[in-house]
């Protein structure tokens, strides 16, 4: 029961600190190549995955007649998303072809960070909610 | 993929930086220099950074996905800057050669001072990105003080 009620919500806050640390270490990599010739500033993008992983799928026309069938649209669970990484060259490309607008990857990383941030916090106020439920609800 | 790799890409950075810095100074001191080991005028030295795709085992099995996506970068060398001297003419300087003329290194002091500031503004970048790791990694250990 306590599975039921938390698990979803937990489950996607895990998988938001994992995936925005991953990102963290792709923007690093872009800062730390800022002027490396050649490099390609890359990006890590979830953001649409998760989001089909949590949306309910929509209302199919076709019925299972048995549980044990396979689901007639397969979705990709929580834990499953994975992130893509896609090139993101900068418009303004130098002589020497390097690609990364430092500017823009300092403003990602610290959105990235602020958002990893937001996301650590929500998962403390969901553990403190769930102890909260367990020892006081009897009282 | 964890917190570490973040911070090792950060850290290679750093490094690469530093040698570059330590390169500018080099330059910049050596700007007067007529003579040097090889003979002839101290010649201007450059970096060349390249990136490299993390290499740890483990991690380059389970984590082949983002390989291409983290790239820490290190000095893959320190050339001499091909450019010829500069002469000037100093008839009474002990190396000025038939004509007066004294050969100087090619060094550019505003062109190093420019490089200097560019290495020194790449380097707080990568500190920042450095403090960022550990700020998430901070938050991390603190979810479970309830």
């Amino acid at each position: 029961m306590i599975r039921d009620c938390f698990s979803s919500t937990l489950d996607v806050l895990h998988k938001t600190l994992e995936l925005r640390q991953q990102r963290h270490t792709v923007l690093a990599s872009n800062i730390a190549n800022a002027e490396t010739p050649g490099f390609i500033a890359k990006d890590l993008r979830f953001e649409a995955a998760l989001r089909a992983a949590t949306t309910p799928p929509a209302p199919s026309p076709l019925w299972r007649t048995h549980p044990e069938h396979l689901p007639v649209v397969p979705q990709t669970t929580i834990r499953d998303v994975q992130g893509t990484l896609v090139a993101t060259p900068s418009d303004d490309i130098g002589r020497d072809l390097n690609t990364v607008s430092i500017d823009r990857e300092m403003a990602k990383l610290t959105t990235n960070t602020f958002h990893y941030n937001a996301s650590a916090e929500i998962l403390s106020r969901t553990l403190e909610q769930l102890k909260r439920t367990v020892s006081e609800s009897g009282q | 993929m964890d917190m570490m790799s973040g911070l090792q890409v950060s850290f290679s950075a750093l490094n690469a930086q530093r040698t570059r810095m330590n390169v500018v100074a080099s330059n910049l001191a050596n700007a007067q220099s007529t003579r040097t080991p090889e003979g002839g005028p101290y010649k201007r030295q450059e970096v060349i950074f390249a990136a490299q795709p993390q290499r740890s085992p483990f991690e380059a099995l389970l984590n082949d996905r983002l390989r291409d996506g983290v790239n820490e970068v290190h000095v893959q060398d320190i050339v001499s800057d091909p450019n010829g001297v500069r002469l000037e003419y100093e008839p009474d300087h002990p190396d000025a050669n038939a004509q007066g003329y004294v050969a100087y290194p090619n060094v550019n002091v505003m062109r190093e001072m420019v490089d200097l500031i560019s290495a020194s503004r790449a380097y707080e970048a990568n500190v920042t990105a450095i403090n960022s790791a550990k700020d998430m990694a901070l938050r991390a250990l603190q979810i479970g003080r309830v």
